[in-house]
């Protein structure tokens, strides 16, 4: 197995936000805020704390590439949260690709068996069922009941409308609920 | 499903605990990826990379196309000009346009766009004759019919096809509008039809035009089946009771722009409108682009044509009065930003220009005789529009004054030193100089257009003409945006008989 670094995207610690707080503090000041809500919402996404880590390292580099073009530093959050969304579906998207011929595999999810971080078989049933269903259902579940999110937000974050998020919730909850019902 | 909410929040909260604040690496710090297998070029790997090497593939064959073969493809097109032999055959819009024949305006003479030369004739249908014409899309073309005697116009609709032969006329979904219509414009889909226009007034002795009552109108036909349309009019008066000189619609008829000439009683301007505010009862004169003030107190605009997207005007003009210098410049100007940029400047002194469907493409008639020296303007500056000096019988606001005998082609009572707006002592020229009221007199006209007759269209179209008293004439064709330059042969054009329209 071979590792490599990966990119680091760096801007000049000069640069200023749109309304003139210096990009690199600003962003410290959100990295050390809001990164473990961050990874926590990207490792239900993902599985895995490593990639949650390194999707939540891109959205933070991508907001300050792009905070000169962030002209309300309020809206810092939802694109943070945007990005994890987008970096997660990507990881997603990369895993479909992988070669089997791929060196490493990819660490366990938080809910497989071989998992053992969390405690208690209820949950990792309920997190293997979760894993079973779509995409825009695991997101619209993780905002709901982990970010706790109002709709509008989770709208928002995921580029869709409320209506769609408010009908993909109740349908993931059917789904789950029937999913459960036949572990059971 | 209460339980279930609460089961889902009790799996996410033992899940996520298990990222620990402390553990997580600071923003920044470098990680690890696992690299793929060195054997990435296994068969499977191939295969996925297949779709995106066609697609860059694909990518790089339409690059090579627009950036290699199309030039070369043009090239050769404009060298085909250059040597008179293009082909009379071709894509009309860019191919043809028309030509109305000046003197008598009964016939429509369709031109090679790219060498000038005689394709085929329209005749107008008996005992009327043309005026105004317009194309959206350089297919279909609706050209305004006008009748001794009478004050209103009738529009008809005909096609060109892809050799240079017009079909017959066919009415216009409106075939006739109780006015006298000066110049028309027509959006894409022919739907759309703006016009300037001379108020018609029944007096004694029948219908006249009213004298200074200009308006622009608005012509919106709404298709709800094969046999049945609904057509909205829109009539607004020109604002300022300014002359409209050129008219143009976007592709979408969403925009009209239209310039005004400079008068004594007016500044020359351009106007940029929403013809859906405008048909909900919103004045035409709500915005102005640019005022010609810009480029000197006493310049004017001559011409002017906004591109089908409706980002830009591209507009003729040149100094008047004690500022004349002879010379005409081709301005660019951002409809977004009003900002204008200067194209080219050339000497030369009364322009016309027609502009391609595209508007990528100008012709630009310029008479190219050496000028006079500057003449004394009567018109008082610095203001170049100021009130009209008593001196002119007229109540319309004019660039040629009536009451002038324009012995020479530079009328000194003229704020304009450009003399070919208005034939001496022929008919008069309402859309260039809004005189209606003399053009009224018989002996005045040569035309065999009844004096009673509005002179409309056909003399407006006549008025436009450079006056072929004072040849030569440059004829220029204007690539755009760029603004690169290519002088035609001016002979085969006849600029003097015909009035050129795109």
């Amino acid at each position: 197995m071979t590792s490599q670094p990966s990119t680091i995207r760096t801007v000049p610690p000069e640069r200023t936000t749109a309304t003139g707080e210096r990009a690199d503090e600003f962003v410290d000041s959100m990295y050390r805020a809001h990164a473990v809500e961050l990874i926590r919402l990207a490792l239900l996404l993902v599985g895995d704390q490593h990639t949650a880590e390194d999707v939540v390292q891109d959205a933070y580099l991508g907001l300050q590439g792009g905070l000169g073009r962030l002209r309300d530093t309020g809206k810092a959050l939802p694109y943070l949260r945007a990005s994890v969304v987008n970096g997660c579906r990507s990881v997603h998207r990369r895993r479909s690709r992988v070669s089997p011929h791929a060196a490493a595999p990819e660490p366990p999810p938080v809910w497989s068996a071989e998992a053992a971080v969390v405690a208690g078989e209820d949950r990792r049933a309920v997190l293997a069922a979760v894993a079973g269903l779509p995409e825009r259902s695991r997101e619209v579940l993780a905002f709901r009941y982990f970010l706790d999110l109002p709709d509008g937000e989770i709208a928002a974050a995921l580029r869709v409308s409320r209506s769609t998020v408010s009908s993909t919730a109740s349908r993931a909850l059917v789904m789950l609920a029937r999913k459960l019902e036949e572990q059971q | 499903m209460n339980d279930i909410e609460t089961r889902l929040r009790d799996a996410y909260r033992g899940a996520t605990d298990t990222v620990r604040p402390e553990a997580i690496r600071g923003l920044g710090e470098h990680a690890t990826v696992i690299s793929p297998s060195a054997r990435w070029w296994t068969r499977g790997a191939l295969h996925r990379l297949m779709v995106p090497l066609t697609a860059a593939a694909a990518v790089l064959v339409v690059g090579v196309v627009a950036a290699v073969v199309v030039p070369n493809a043009l090239r050769d097109a404009r060298s085909e000009a250059r040597n008179a032999t293009a082909p009379l055959a071709g894509n009309p819009a860019t191919h043809f346009l028309l030509g109305l024949a000046d003197s008598t305006a009964n016939y429509l003479s369709v031109r090679s766009a790219i060498t000038g030369a005689a394709v085929a004739t329209l005749a107008p249908p008996a005992g009327k004759f043309f005026g105004a014409a317009a194309t959206g899309d350089g297919v279909s073309y609706v050209v305004a019919v006008a009748k001794a005697g009478t004050c209103g116009t009738w529009l008809y609709r005909f096609t060109i096809s892809r050799t240079g032969q017009p079909s017959r006329l066919t009415p216009y979904w409106t075939s006739y509008e109780s006015e006298s219509i000066e110049d028309l414009a027509i959006s894409r889909n022919g739907r759309t039809l703006a016009f300037s226009a001379l108020t018609c007034a029944r007096g004694p002795g029948g219908v006249h035009l009213v004298a200074g009552r200009a308006e622009l109108g608005l012509l919106s036909t709404k298709v709800t089946s094969k046999a049945s349309y609904t057509t909205t009019v829109t009539y607004s008066p020109v604002p300022r009771g300014e002359v409209v000189n050129s008219l143009s619609l976007t592709a979408d008829g969403r925009q009209l722009e239209f310039s005004t000439d400079l008068t004594a009683r007016s500044p020359s301007d351009i106007y940029v409108v929403s013809t859906k505010e405008a048909e909900s009862g919103h004045d035409m004169g709500g915005r102005v682009l640019l005022n010609a003030a810009r480029f000197g107190a006493s310049a004017a605009i001559s011409d002017s044509v906004m591109t089908p997207d409706g980002s830009t005007v591209y507009l003729t003009s040149y100094q008047t009065g004690r500022a004349f210098n002879a010379r005409w410049a081709l301005r660019a100007v951002d409809v977004a930003t009003g900002r204008s940029r200067l194209i080219t400047e050339k000497p030369g002194y009364g322009v016309h220009i027609v502009a391609s469907p595209s508007a990528r493409q100008l012709i630009a008639f310029v008479q190219a005789a050496p000028p006079r020296p500057p003449t004394p303007v009567a018109t008082p500056s610095p203001s170049p529009w100021p009130p009209s000096p008593s001196g002119s019988p007229s109540p319309v606001p004019s660039t040629v004054p009536s009451s002038s005998p324009a012995p020479t082609p530079w009328p000194s009572g003229s704020p304009s030193p450009v003399p070919t707006v208005s034939p001496s002592s022929a008919e008069p020229t309402p859309s260039r100089s809004p005189t209606p009221v003399p053009s009224v007199s018989p002996s005045s006209s040569p035309s065999p257009v009844p004096s009673q007759t509005p002179t409309t269209s056909p003399s407006a179209t006549a008025a436009a003409t450079l006056d072929a008293a004072i040849q030569p004439f440059d004829v220029i064709r204007i690539q755009l945006p760029g603004g690169a330059i290519r002088y035609l042969n001016p002979v085969p054009w006849d600029v003097g008989g015909f009035f050129y329209s795109w």
